[in-house]
């Protein structure tokens, strides 16, 4: 019940480090996405419906605070919990329903994040904005999805002790006969 | 059943709404710019937002800094690590450089002598050893009997105005050929000194002083100077020579002509040619007859 709480915390938390601190220690851009460990983490361990509702808020969030296009970031967001929670099999789970456990998180991590630069990029070049690619993928797409998967390290053992997995329940229909 | 579906139209209907809310908000952005509802939303969020960054950035400077430092120490010593291997590589440039302007410059006077002294077939080398043997010393020259060297050959080596006799060729291979220098006891070069009729000798090293040559049997009768120029005496006269006339050898710098009763008087000579720093040298091809 009080998971909605937690992440909106959480991700105006993560929003605020994000664009108060890593400027400092990355000032060259590609900083690391601390909302896509977010959104990926809620997309496997809560559902697609929390991690979307996050994703949307922290993209809001961001796009406000950077004074850019509002809503492109949480478009770029909702595609990552959408296709983390579908291909990881969490799709249409939720709390107490027959699923399987919860796979690794990092590698969707990894996965969401670089769905999130491209979507970044795929929505600013349908608004006109041009980039130079070389630049866009050595710049800012390699070393954030790099940042982001150190950070991650970090911040998911903290996460999963916010948002607790939810266990599966054992498949009776497969227990052997007596 | 009905309740696992009812959810899952609902969490379809929910992400449906936020794709459709982004879209929107994307659309009026696009349009308005930082002007009207959006950039009054955009202005309330960073002041909403403001203190909270404000609070994060005093946190974390500490921290911040602490890694500013440690990544400047770090670059801090690439540089000076990058700095030593660039001092180095400046060396060793600067070694090259000052090498290559040596040979260049040895090139020159090589070319100039060459010039000057056309009557003279000649080939051009390089001194690549000398014998550390200091009883007979010799220099090995990186051309030999391919590029039209032969024995007994006098060799020049050019000097600051001109060119002066180092001494002559003894032995030949097809790429190498060995010098006999006139530090060298056995070579009796014979020389007369510039300008003055009838004072020729022989030049030898000089038993005392090492580096410096004696001319000896010069007749007493002659008048010779310190500072008078030494030179090849050539072919003509009692002494014959292998080497043709005029090729400077060295200065007087000390006259012994006080010993009465003796036929002859010997001069110290110190040669123009620095035996211990031979670069460049010019082969006369004399054995083809093209001497002067």
């Amino acid at each position: 019940m009080l998971d909605y709480p937690k992440a909106l915390v959480c991700v105006f938390l993560l929003m605020v480090l994000q664009i108060s601190v890593t400027p400092q220690l990355y000032p060259f851009g590609g900083g690391p996405d601390l909302i896509a460990i977010l959104v990926v983490a809620l997309a496997l361990w809560r559902g697609l419906e929390m991690a979307a509702v996050t994703g949307f808020l922290g993209g809001l969030l961001l796009d406000a605070v950077l004074y850019r296009h509002l809503g492109m970031t949480s478009l770029a967001y909702l595609a990552c919990a959408w296709l983390v929670a579908t291909f990881s099999g969490r799709g249409e789970a939720g709390a107490g329903m027959l699923e399987p456990a919860p796979p690794r998180p990092l590698p969707w991590v990894i996965a969401g994040a670089l769905l999130v630069q491209v979507g970044l990029v795929a929505v600013q070049l349908l608004l006109g904005e041009s980039y130079d690619a070389g630049f866009l993928v050595w710049h800012q797409i390699v070393p954030s999805l790099l940042q982001t998967t150190l950070l991650a390290l970090i911040l998911l053992p903290l996460l999963r002790r916010l948002f607790r997995p939810t266990r599966a329940r054992p498949d009776v229909s497969a227990a052997p006969a007596h | 059943m009905l309740l696992q579906k009812n959810r899952v139209i609902r969490r379809r209907a929910v992400v449906g709404l936020l794709v459709a809310a982004s879209l929107t908000l994307l659309t009026m952005s696009y349009r308005e710019g930082s002007t009207g509802v959006v950039g009054s939303v955009q202005d309330g969020v960073v002041e909403l937002t403001a203190p909270f960054a404000s609070v994060a950035h005093r946190v974390t400077s500490p921290f911040v800094d602490g890694w500013h430092w440690t990544t400047g120490l770090i670059h801090a010593r690439n540089q000076t690590a990058e700095l030593h291997r660039l001092q180095n590589r400046v060396g060793r440039d600067e070694s090259m450089i000052k090498e290559l302007t040596q040979e260049l410059r040895t090139a020159q006077q090589n070319a100039h002598w060459v010039q000057e002294n056309a009557h003279f077939k000649t080939v051009s080398g390089s001194v690549i050893a000398t014998s550390p043997d200091t009883d007979t010393p010799s220099v090995l020259l990186g051309i030999g009997g391919d590029d039209g060297v032969e024995l007994n050959d006098p060799v020049v080596a050019p000097v600051s105005d001109g060119g002066a006799l180092v001494g002559r060729v003894k032995a030949v291979t097809g790429s190498t050929a060995t010098v006999q220098v006139l530090l060298d006891p056995a070579i009796g070069v014979t020389a007369t000194v510039q300008g003055e009729q009838g004072a020729n000798g022989t030049i030898v090293p000089s038993t005392g002083t090492p580096g410096e040559l004696t001319m000896a049997e010069v007749p007493q009768s002659v008048l010779v100077k310190n500072g008078d120029t030494v030179v090849t005496s050539g072919y003509t006269g009692k002494l014959g020579s292998l080497y043709p006339d005029g090729i400077p050898i060295g200065r007087v710098t000390y006259v012994q002509n006080n010993d009465l009763g003796q036929q002859s008087k010997q001069i110290q000579v110190t040669p123009f040619v620095n035996f211990d720093n031979l670069g460049g040298v010019v082969v006369l091809e004399m054995s083809h007859g093209q001497g002067g």
